[in-house]
């Protein structure tokens, strides 16, 4: 057990190695944090203030202020479902009511399984291909109802022929 | 022969990927071919990605709407035979086509290099002379660039429209040991992707006119604030950074001035209201992006409580321009009061939606269908959101208004950084103006009373119209909230929210009185106030609608009318799309 | 140390460079309003309430963080900036949870602080407890006997199990202090004036009180030879016994009350003789005590029909009326006739019946009395009307039919309909109609022309004056038959009003008081899903058959365990700091209304988890000043926000909350700084 906690924090004491002092790199650190750990769990936020001396209310508040950081881990595909003005005048509520159905979750929610989590970002500045959704950083544009259930299906059976 | 394919974040999602990959192997495995396959940023014709462009000695043509197959065609004819396949070009100098004249009317002063070079290679931005104008304003002394910047009469893209030699001035104006040069590169408006265009496209124009600033306000250090959500942008301006930096463009003694100016990209974290400028310091601060009182402004007491000067991408990369060519050349364009020329990110129910750059002064009218190619539903162009969520919708009557600071201004809706939303007869104004303030509210800091409390309660009355609970009183309600909101604000989020509001009540009161009084959508958009249902008379019963009905709420068989379930259906509109009978009926 | 010049509303003035325009205006008695501004720290622009209007400026700016420059002109009272700030207060109004003042004390009529008097009881200062009841009301021991407790309907421990025992509370208090006391008010040093109280009923009762304690000397003059009125000769004695009443009186007149009795207004003084006796002012409070007759058919040939209020007040006078083997039939079903028949049963009635048109809910007495009534053997007969009476030789015949209940008419209660052909007979020894009360006012003449309408004499609800400036009128003679309590607000509300009649004072603006919600209904439970529920106190009572041999009281009070156990199911519902408010404050001062954007509010639960304090995020209006004190003036940065938009918190750290964190030091700094009730001391 010892052994998994101590590896556990390397990527934390990696990211912090160059730190120099200046409290405004706040969120470039929790940016990379998030990167390495998926999230920002309580235990890297409280190391995180003792490390730099930033208070955690200050932390916790910088945190929940940017809709980037997570404080619950997500599902291991992120569909982000664009909803810009564009997407919004091109259906892009059809298109949230359809992959929302095809998952059995709401908007903001992550499956059962872990599998998916559904987000709305507020435009991914792709306005001419709209409506679009990014999965897993993968832009998918023009997007019907049915389009955009089969790219959750063609995952769906990669994870299971993965199993 | 030079093949370059569009591989901006329009091209990519459009599958400019699987292009560019299908060439690269073409070309592998073809003997003989003496073939340069690169790659660009946007091109403008968003709404042809994926795109080509094949530069030979009978010039420059590009296809368009490309997938593996056509590009297959497109290589064996085109890159194999030399003859040109007419079916797919969408541009070209040589022979027609239907989109040719979507750039007749534009004049690329930002976008010059877009789509034109290799974003990642500093040579091509080079040859098309790229830090020349640094090189002159190095010669000059700072004011006289400030000057410059002043005589041309350019105004702050991103929104406002300030004069940007006076921003650069008072910064210059302000003593101090340490003073910043920021751009604002959060571009937040939903439906807005110019800068985006620009950063991933030609990231030298935004360096060059951001080490131009310093030099002239006296900043050695410089800030891009680069939205989360922009990746590939990002990615492109470290690139360029490093290529600058090696150059002599960025560092110390730059080009040999005694010049010193460091310029570092951070990275928004999702926050729209770090669009504003003091929100978008105190995030720099490594704060919680709330804004603050203004004065000071951060001219006087900036980054850090140093003096700093905001401009939006846009404004920067129009630096260069000036200062390479001189202020006189960019007042030919433009209006009296609004000079040099304004990008604008063309999306919605248009025939030919991207990226375009129109002189100031230019009507709506033209830029929708001159450029834009008019409607493409197939029903008439309604109205056009400009400014986004800051912003106002404006009606078919006006399109013949010139697209000016000012002139837009009177209309009620503003210039804002540039998104333009063609809507057609099946858009509802009330939804919009709801959408909008979902989206303000959903982004509002919540520091001060009016935006924090006043939208919500505006939203709230919005919604309930929608749903088709709206009663008397409510607009009322709305225009006094919009107008203390608009009053009263902390910030230009705030005092910019109720802008949808107010210009969806000028020029639409008749669709609120519809929602309320008749408890009517005239857009037949809003699904609580709409119902489908199918014609018996032209129902064949070929159970496509069931079949796809998402919640299976239709019920009918083989070769008999179908029937949709009022209790269940949740007007998603499927039934109706697929359809081939016109049998679904929306009321 | 340099002087800058400025004008404000007009006024020149000058202050010292660098001083914001807030703080120039406020040394020049110039309030603009302002909640997020801390003397001790750096403006910070969330509240918006202090914008106001400079010449040349851009927009309305902030008072607050705007030096005054060299011939600033300032505005700082404009219509305009009044309905801003208005607007603004309604919107952070709009959000806000709670209520200033208890429901039980805005319900009550006379609001009595209930919640408060309570706490004393909790605490066993039962003495202090009735101190404070008798600021609003000088006969607790009698409303705790009679009073329909409107304030019990409100009280939001409906929410959690029972509401809580108030009346009984007040009744262990009162009665306490009638063994142990009593206690006397300090009177004001004399005034000079004199006030002629006509009536010695509840209101005019409460005038007197109220009047003496302001130094000034009152005469009641009563036209019975009991005080008390309807209290009296309304209210069996078994309900409130005579001692109750007669020492709560006497208590008025140790202040230096004189009572004259047997003394008509109209009859045997009018207004002319009070003034030329030297009176100031007078007070009406002649009530409403002349019964409706049946209005059937054949009433005025027969005998033995009475009305309910002269056949209790005939009870009450001569102890000679005997029913023993009778059947008396009692019309109505309002408190009067509940107490005709349960006087009845105790007359030795054989047989008692209570005829009444509607159905059993729509009747008007309170549940526990018709409850005690049936107890008692009293009949209830619902959904029938007497059509007709007649003599039949010593009994009446009276002719009943039943009744359908229809359509709602102007009260909102469904108008009962008479079945056709539905006639039966019934017979009776003695028929006593108590169908309702109307006004006496034949004092009203050319010589004394009092406005009146619809029978009830017309009083400022406000300030209970009339159209002849020094008369002043509250009760039933001006409602119409209502309750004690609300006859004793009047009577308080009378007294008050002279006195500012007296010295020429303005009526003061009343406080602005937020609320959960308008009633009851629309307070959702969840607010108080955390409560631990506790056995409701019920005090001990008569056994029925006890009860009908005499007139003793049915329920007795409280002991004082029980007092004191009841007590503590009380919730504490208003504001801690009701008095400080500077919410409150302002919402008075403009005059806002907290109904006006209506719309979701902040519904996150009370958190106790602090040591010294108690943390209501529904009260904060996110004026971030706690934020900044803990950060920037104590130094310990232990506060912070959290969330964004309208979800935003203000969210303290404790211990163990984090491992390894250095939290709180409990310096209260942030609690004394806040503006609201978000943050009060435990």
């Amino acid at each position: 057990m010892e052994a998994t906690k101590q590896d556990y924090f390397v990527p934390f004491e990696t990211i912090l190695r160059d730190y120099t002092g200046d409290t405004s790199q706040l969120i470039p650190l929790l940016q990379k944090l998030q990167e390495a750990y998926g999230y920002l769990p309580q235990d890297i936020i409280v190391r995180l203030s003792s490390h730099t001396g930033i208070k955690v209310p200050e932390i916790l508040g910088v945190a929940t202020f940017y809709s980037q950081f997570r404080l619950t881990p997500m599902g291991k595909h992120v569909i982000k479902l664009c909803h810009g003005t564009a997407c919004h005048v091109n259906g892009a509520d059809n298109i949230g009511a359809a992959i929302c159905d095809e998952l059995g979750i709401a908007l903001d929610e992550t499956t059962e399984d872990g599998l998916f989590t559904i987000e709305t970002v507020a435009c991914l500045g792709c306005c001419s291909l709209a409506p679009v959704m990014m999965v897993d950083g993968e832009v998918h544009g023009r997007l019907t109802q049915d389009k955009a259930r089969k790219v959750i299906r063609e995952i769906k059976k990669q994870e299971v022929s993965a199993q | 022969m030079k093949v370059i394919v569009g591989l901006g974040s329009c091209g990519i999602a459009a599958g400019g990927m699987k292009v560019y990959d299908k060439l690269y192997e073409l070309i592998e495995n073809t003997p003989g071919m003496e073939v340069s396959l690169t790659s660009t940023g946007c091109m403008g014709m968003c709404f042809a990605e994926p795109l080509v462009e094949i530069q030979d000695d009978q010039g420059s043509a590009v296809y368009g709407l490309l997938d593996e197959k056509s590009t297959a065609e497109v290589f064996q004819a085109h890159i194999v035979q030399g003859k040109p396949l007419e079916k797919y070009i969408v541009k070209s100098e040589t022979a027609t086509c239907a989109d040719d004249t979507f750039f007749d009317k534009q004049v690329r002063i930002v976008l010059a290099r877009c789509g034109a070079i290799d974003p990642e290679n500093l040579e091509d931005a080079l040859a098309m002379d790229a830090y020349k104008g640094l090189e002159k304003a190095l010669t000059m002394q700072p004011a006289d660039v400030v000057n410059e910047v002043l005589q041309s009469g350019l105004k702050g893209r991103g929104g406002a429209g300030f004069p940007t030699g006076l921003k650069w001035k008072f910064a210059m104006n302000s003593p101090s040991d340490q003073k910043y040069m920021i751009c604002n590169a959060d571009e937040g408006d939903p439906g807005a992707f110019m800068d985006r265009s620009v950063l991933e496209g030609d990231p030298h124009s935004v360096l060059e006119g951001m080490i131009i600033g310093g030099y002239a306000i006296g900043a050695s250090e410089g800030v891009i604030y680069a939205r989360a959500e922009y990746p590939i942008a990002v990615k492109r301006l470290e690139i360029a950074i490093h290529q600058a930096e090696e150059r002599g463009f960025l560092g110390k003694n730059i080009l040999g001035s005694g010049f010193d100016f460091h310029i570092k990209v951070m990275q928004g974290a999702g926050a729209f209201v770090c669009g504003e400028e003091t929100a978008l310091m105190a995030s720099v601060e490594g704060q919680r992006g709330m804004p603050r009182i203004r004065p000071p402004f951060p001219a006087e007491k900036g980054l850090f409580g140093k003096p700093s000067n905001i401009n939006n991408v846009e404004t920067l990369a129009n630096i260069g321009w000036i200062l390479r060519n001189g202020a006189k050349e960019f007042t030919k364009y433009g209006t009296e009061k609004s000079k040099g020329t304004k990008v604008f990110a063309l999306a919605g129910k248009i025939k030919r939606g991207g990226l375009v750059e129109v002189p100031i002064g230019m009507t709506i009218r033209e830029v929708i269908y001159d450029i834009g190619g008019g409607s493409s539903s197939g029903k008439p162009v309604k109205a056009v959101q400009l400014g986004g969520p800051s912003g106002g919708c404006i009606p078919e009557s006006l399109f013949d208004t010139l697209i000016d600071y000012d002139t837009l201004s009177a209309t009620g809706a503003i210039m804002g950084s540039g998104g333009m939303i063609v809507m057609d007869e099946d858009n509802c104004m009330v939804d919009i103006a709801r959408y909008f303030l979902d989206f303000t509210q959903n982004e509002s800091c919540g520091k001060c009373t009016f935006c924090r409390v006043g939208t919500k309660r505006m939203l709230e009355i919005l919604t309930r119209i929608t749903e088709g609970k709206g009663k008397e009183g409510d607009i009322e309600a709305l225009e006094v909230l919009a107008e203390q909101v608009r009053k009263n604000s902390l910030c230009g989020l705030g005092q910019t929210a109720p802008n949808p509001v107010l210009t969806t009540l000028r020029y639409y009161r008749h669709e609120y009185e519809a929602h309320i009084k008749e408890q009517k959508c005239p857009s037949l958009q809003c699904r609580s106030l709409i119902s489908y249902r199918i014609d018996p008379v032209l129902c064949t019963g070929c159970t496509i609608c069931a079949r796809n009905c998402p919640v299976h709420c239709i019920s009918g068989e083989v070769r008999k009318t179908h029937v949709i379930d009022q209790d269940i259906c949740t007007r998603c509109g499927t039934c109706k799309a697929v359809c081939r009978f016109g049998a679904v009926i929306v009321e | 140390m340099s002087t800058v010049h400025f004008t404000i509303n007009g006024l020149q003035c000058e202050t010292e460079k660098g001083t914001s325009v807030l703080q120039a205006a406020l040394a020049h008695g110039i309030e603009i309003p302002n909640l997020c501004k801390d003397q001790r720290m750096e403006a910070f622009g969330a509240c918006m309430l202090c914008r106001v209007e400079i010449d040349g400026a851009r927009g309305n700016p902030l008072a607050c963080a705007t030096p005054v420059t060299e011939g600033m002109v300032i505005r700082s009272e404009t219509d305009a900036v009044n309905e801003s700030r208005r607007v603004c207060l309604e919107l952070l109004l709009s959000e806000h949870t709670g209520d200033c003042v208890a429901p039980c004390t805005m319900t009550c009529p006379a609001h009595i602080d209930v919640h408060h008097y309570i706490e004393h009881i909790g605490n066993g200062e039962y003495e202090k407890a009735l101190q404070l009841i008798k600021q609003q009301n000088p006969l607790p021991s009698v409303c705790g006997r009679v009073c329909t407790k409107p304030c019990e309907d409100e009280c939001r421990r409906n929410l959690v199990d029972e509401r809580v025992g108030i009346n009984n509370l007040k009744r262990f208090a009162s009665d306490y202090d009638r063994l142990h006391g009593p206690y006397i008010p300090e009177i004001s040093s004399a005034s000079g004036k004199k006030i002629a109280v006509i009536g010695a009923g509840p209101s005019g009762l409460s005038c007197a009180y109220y009047s003496a304690i302001f130094g000034h000397k009152v005469t009641v003059f009563e036209k019975h030879a009991n005080p008390g009125g309807m209290l009296r000769y309304g209210i069996p004695s078994y309900r409130l016994p005579r001692e109750i009443l007669d020492f709560e009186v006497g208590i008025i007149e140790k202040m230096g009350v004189e009572f004259r009795y047997g003394v008509e207004f109209g009859k045997d003084i009018d207004y002319k003789k009070l003034k030329a006796m030297g009176y100031d002012a007078i007070f009406l409070g002649v009530g409403s005590q002349k019964g409706w007759d049946l209005g059937c058919e054949g009433e005025d040939r027969c005998s033995r029909i009475y009305t309910g209020v002269d056949f209790l007040e005939r009870v009450e006078k001569y102890n000679d009326i005997d029913f023993t083997g009778l059947t008396v039939m009692v019309v109505g079903a309002g408190n009067t006739a509940i107490d005709a028949a349960r006087t009845s049963v105790r007359l030795g009635a054989e047989h008692v019946q209570i005829i009444y048109r509607r159905g059993r809910a729509e009747m008007p007495a309170h549940p526990e009395e018709i409850h005690a009534a049936e107890q008692e053997g009293v009949e209830m007969v619902t959904l029938t009307n007497p059509k007709a009476v007649a003599m039949d030789g010593e009994t009446i015949a009276v002719t009943l039919i039943d009744m359908a209940l229809g359509e709602p008419d102007a009260s909102g209660r469904c108008r009962p309909v008479p079945i056709e052909g539905s006639d039966h007979l019934c017979m009776a020894d003695i028929v006593i109609a108590a169908i309702g009360q109307t006004q006496d006012l034949s004092f009203i003449n050319d010589e004394f022309q009092l406005k009146t309408n619809r029978g009830t004499i017309v009083a400022d609800s406000n300030t209970t004056q009339t159209n002849l400036p020094d008369v002043f009128a509250g009760g039933d003679a001006v409602t119409g038959p209502a309750t004690a309590i609300q006859a004793i607000a009047a009577g308080a509300k009378g007294a008050r009003s002279i006195d500012r009649f007296f010295n020429n004072q303005p009526l003061p603006k009343a406080e602005y008081d937020h609320v959960m919600g308008k009633k009851i209904q629309d307070v959702s439970p969840i607010y108080y899903e955390g409560e631990v529920k506790k056995e409701k106190q019920r005090p001990a009572e008569l056994e029925p058959s006890v009860r009908i041999k005499g007139f003793s009281e049915v329920e007795l009070t409280f002991t004082e365990e029980q007092a004191k156990a009841e007590a503590l199911r009380c919730l504490k519902c208003g504001c801690g700091d009701a008095l400080d408010c500077q919410l409150r404050k302002y919402s008075t001062k403009y005059d806002a209304n907290q109904f006006a954007f209506e719309g979701e509010k902040h519904a996150k639960p009370l958190d106790t988890s602090h040591p010294v304090f108690v943390r209501d995020p529904k009260k904060c209006i996110l004026c971030g000043t706690c934020v900044r004190v803990c950060r920037d003036i104590a130094g310990v940065n232990m506060i912070g926000f959290l969330y964004r938009g309208s979800g935003t918190e203000t969210v303290p750290y404790l211990p163990g909350m984090m491992t390894g964190e250095k939290s709180c030091e409990n310096c209260r700094l942030c609690v004394e700084a806040c503006p609201t009730g978000a943050l009060l001391f435990k």
